[in-house]
């Protein structure tokens, strides 16, 4: 499980590569802690190569959302696969966080802001 | 020698020397009686037997000790009192001379003046007995065999050396005693180069052993001088000098003193070296203990400074650790520098990679002065010599230290040769604490993982009401390291059912503990009766607050009407609620809008949740359930059990009664799966209508 990152343009870009499970999580916190306490409020996530995700991986954005939104900042995923796409809609976070279609959506929605 | 001779041999000793005690005491008596039969003064053959009657004495009470099992040859040290045996002796000698001087002798008897010098003899000889006695102790410290067989040749040399007593001076000429004597100095000599006893004395025992060894062979040398000088030729029927028996053994005392004495004066330097090798081998003993005794890597970090610190002979040094994939260094601990200046020197190392070459894997760098240095010169700050070693832990973390000497060249090859050694064994100790500490993290989560299973399971309820309405059941199959689902039912009445199934994200007992903030929250707010959305509501507040960050629930809930025949639910993330149609014999899912709970921690939640009602018929079923049924994968393809599966297996199954269907349902899929252990815990529950 990978978490490649890097902070470009005031955003804070991630790749998830792999499964996200319960340490893969841990490495997700601090990339994203790091960068909240940077104020990096724009979050965008490239789901591509992200295969499934566990509720360690859901809880650690989830656990940013409050904080995000109060600054109003925003995350962003893109080119989810099915099987994550349907975890999210059941769970109901398409209400809370955005999910995008590809990579030019993502970078159209993070630049309304 | 097989034990039981050895044995008998052994029980037989005492007997043998009280034997040859007997036997001297015999010769004596008989030439005491021939003596004072034949004429006034002792002749030769009284001295003769004197002596052969002592050395009987000494053998006997030797080969006495030898029995008791004494620890001859353990000894390390030459005693003292051996050194006061030889001062009496020596005063003994000296008697006469000083008597002679004094005047008083002259003007004694024969008789008189012979004991006196007699009593001398008889002193000096039991003086070199005792003292050989003595020196054999330590010549045969780890001995083989071959010493103790060696020592047994000598004795009986010494023996045969007192044959010489008997018989005229014409019977043995002196080139015959002279060549005996030789012989029986060959035998002695490779007992008297066995100098292991000296390397083996501790470092105090090492000073005072030189002292009584200086003085014992100056005394040994005092005595044989005097014994040498002595007028005992017409006693003794020859000159001391012919005397090959005083000859074989006082000669062996004087050549152990004076090589003892040369081998300590040889050994004093060599002896620092021996003692830091050992203090090295003590040092690594320490460090393993430590790890074992689970201190921490930064304890033991102290340890390797201090260490290295004395094995370098430096006063300044420090270690710094890297931790994997993160840049910068953090200093562990440091003695004799300012960390500013060992940062200085530390940043220009490591900002200077090529000139140091430190990409080579090198097991250390070595500046012989820091003066001529390119970059350092600039931050040596009074230091000339440096020597750094990076250690790398098995964890991927490297630890780098650093010595520094005010001196150039001062750390020498052997020195470097041996930190690099020490380095090696503590790597191998953190090696050890590093193990240690991740063995010892895994088995508490395996401990956590277990409990929080434990407690789920009994969080669960067992019992199911029976009705003329309606069946309930629910299963469930915990996962191998998971404990967070949770069902659950409440019968408000005849016709009111609550049912709730839910999965709270996490494992061990995390997920137990919040499992069972889950039920508490139930059992309250249900007395209350509300409707699914109420409930839910409730619910979420009730959680935003108890729960940890990034700790969501997802929860189906419903109330079954057996009066009006309808269910009223709604759905908080959770997988949706099935619903059997006996009339169309399908399986459909009651879909809603819903998010799971503590994941929007404010009023805003209750816009997101909706409640619907359906009606329902005899015969139907609803069917609640975790995505561990749906997500459990078969074992080789992989693949999912899937909804499609789900729905083929309760239609299978439908008309079994409720428990059955629970049963054979969770049967089916851990036939899919082929898997003994899943990654997530499986529930079902199923109410059937009558």
């Amino acid at each position: 499980m990978e978490v490649i990152n890097k902070i470009s343009d005031g955003v804070l870009k991630i790749a998830l590569i792999g499964e996200l499970d319960a340490s893969g999580a841990i490495n997700l916190d601090n990339v994203i802690r790091k960068a909240i306490d940077d104020r990096f409020y724009q979050i965008v996530v490239d789901c591509q190569k992200l295969d499934y995700i566990s509720s360690a991986g859901l809880g650690v954005f989830i656990s940013y959302l409050a904080d995000i939104q109060d600054h109003d900042g925003r995350l962003v995923f893109y080119n989810m696969k099915d099987n994550v796409k349907s975890v999210f809609n059941i769970l109901g976070l398409q209400h809370v966080v955005t999910i995008a279609g590809d990579f030019n959506d993502a970078k159209k929605l993070i630049h309304e802001q | 020698m097989p034990s039981d001779t050895k044995y008998a041999f052994q029980r037989g000793l005492p007997l043998l020397g009280l034997g040859l005690t007997g036997l001297a005491a015999m010769l004596w008596l008989l030439w005491l009686q021939s003596v004072i039969d034949t004429a006034p003064l002792p002749g030769t053959g009284f001295f003769s037997g004197l002596f052969l009657s002592l050395f009987f004495c000494g053998l006997g009470w030797y080969l006495y000790r030898i029995h008791q099992g004494l620890s001859f040859f353990h000894a390390e040290e030459l005693p003292a009192h051996s050194l006061a045996l030889g001062v009496v002796a020596l005063f003994a000698l000296l008697l006469p001379e000083s008597l002679l001087y004094a005047g008083i002798l002259s003007g004694m008897g024969d008789i008189a003046r012979l004991a006196i010098h007699a009593l001398g003899l008889v002193a000096a000889t039991v003086f070199f007995m005792a003292t050989a006695l003595l020196a054999m102790r330590l010549l045969l410290l780890r001995a083989p065999r071959w010493g103790k067989h060696m020592w047994a040749l000598w004795l009986l040399v010494l023996l045969a050396a007192n044959s010489f007593h008997f018989g005229t001076p014409e019977l043995w000429r002196m080139e015959l005693r002279y060549a005996f004597a030789g012989a029986g100095a060959l035998v002695a000599l490779p007992l008297l180069v066995r100098m292991q006893w000296i390397a083996l004395l501790s470092q105090q025992a090492r000073w005072r052993t030189l002292g009584v060894v200086s003085v014992l062979a100056v005394v040994t040398l005092a005595i044989s001088y005097s014994l040498w000088q002595m007028p005992l030729g017409p006693v003794l029927g020859m000159h001391p000098q012919g005397n090959i028996f005083l000859l074989l053994l006082g000669g062996f005392v004087n050549a152990f003193c004076l090589l003892s004495l040369l081998g300590l004066l040889f050994h004093l330097p060599m002896a620092t070296v021996l003692e830091e090798r050992q203090h090295a081998l003590e040092a690594f003993r320490t460090m393993q203990q430590e790890a074992k005794a689970g201190a921490g890597t930064g304890s033991v970090a102290g340890h390797l400074l201090a260490e290295a610190l004395k094995q370098g002979r430096a006063q300044s040094g420090w270690i710094a650790r890297v931790v994997k994939d993160r840049p910068g260094d953090l200093t562990l601990v440091y003695e004799g520098i300012d960390e500013a200046d060992m940062k200085r020197i530390e940043y220009t190392l490591f900002s200077h990679p090529d000139h140091y070459q430190l990409h080579l894997p090198h097991r250390y760098i070595y500046i012989r002065d820091l003066a001529e240095d390119r970059f350092l010169r600039h931050h040596a700050l009074g230091f000339r010599a440096m020597v750094f070693f990076p250690i790398h832990l098995p964890g991927g973390d490297i630890l780098r230290l650093f010595l520094v000497h005010k001196e150039t060249e001062a750390f020498d090859r052997f020195t470097i040769d041996l930190l690099c050694s020490y380095i090696a064994q503590a790597q191998l100790g953190l090696a050890n604490v590093e193990m240690m500490e991740a063995t010892v993290a895994t088995e508490r989560l395996k401990r956590d993982l277990e409990i929080g299973k434990r407690v789920q399971q009994r969080l669960l309820p067992v019992q199911f009401p029976v009705s003329t309405l309606m069946e309930l059941s629910a299963s469930s199959v915990a996962a191998e390291e998971v404990g967070g689902d949770y069902y659950d039912f409440y019968e408000h009445g005849p016709h009111q059912t609550a049912i709730l199934m839910s999965d709270v994200s996490g494992k061990g007992t995390t997920a137990a503990f919040h499992v069972a903030e889950m039920k508490g929250i139930f059992q309250s707010l249900i007395q209350a009766s509300p409707g699914p959305k109420e409930f839910l509501s409730r619910a979420n507040m009730a959680v935003a607050s108890c729960f940890d960050k990034g700790m969501f629930i997802t929860l189906m809930y419903a109330v079954v009407d057996l009066k009006a025949y309808t269910v009223t639910y709604a759905r908080a993330g959770h997988c949706p609620m099935l619903h059997y149609r006996s009339g169309y014999r399908d399986v459909a899912e009651l879909q809603d809008e819903g998010m799971g709970l503590g994941i929007v921690r404010s009023r805003k939640f209750d816009n997101l949740i909706e409640e619907n009602t359906v009606p329902l018929k005899r015969g139907d079923a609803l069917i609640l359930y975790t995505d561990g049924i749906t997500e459990a994968r078969n074992r080789q393809t992989q693949k999912e059990f899937g909804l499609h599966r789900l729905r083929d297996s309760l239609l299978l199954h439908i008309d079994l009664p409720a428990e059955r269907i629970v049963q054979k349902v969770v049967q089916d899929v851990q036939q899919f799966t082929q898997q003994e252990q899943n990654r997530d815990d499986m529930s079902l529950m199923i109410l059937k209508i009558k």
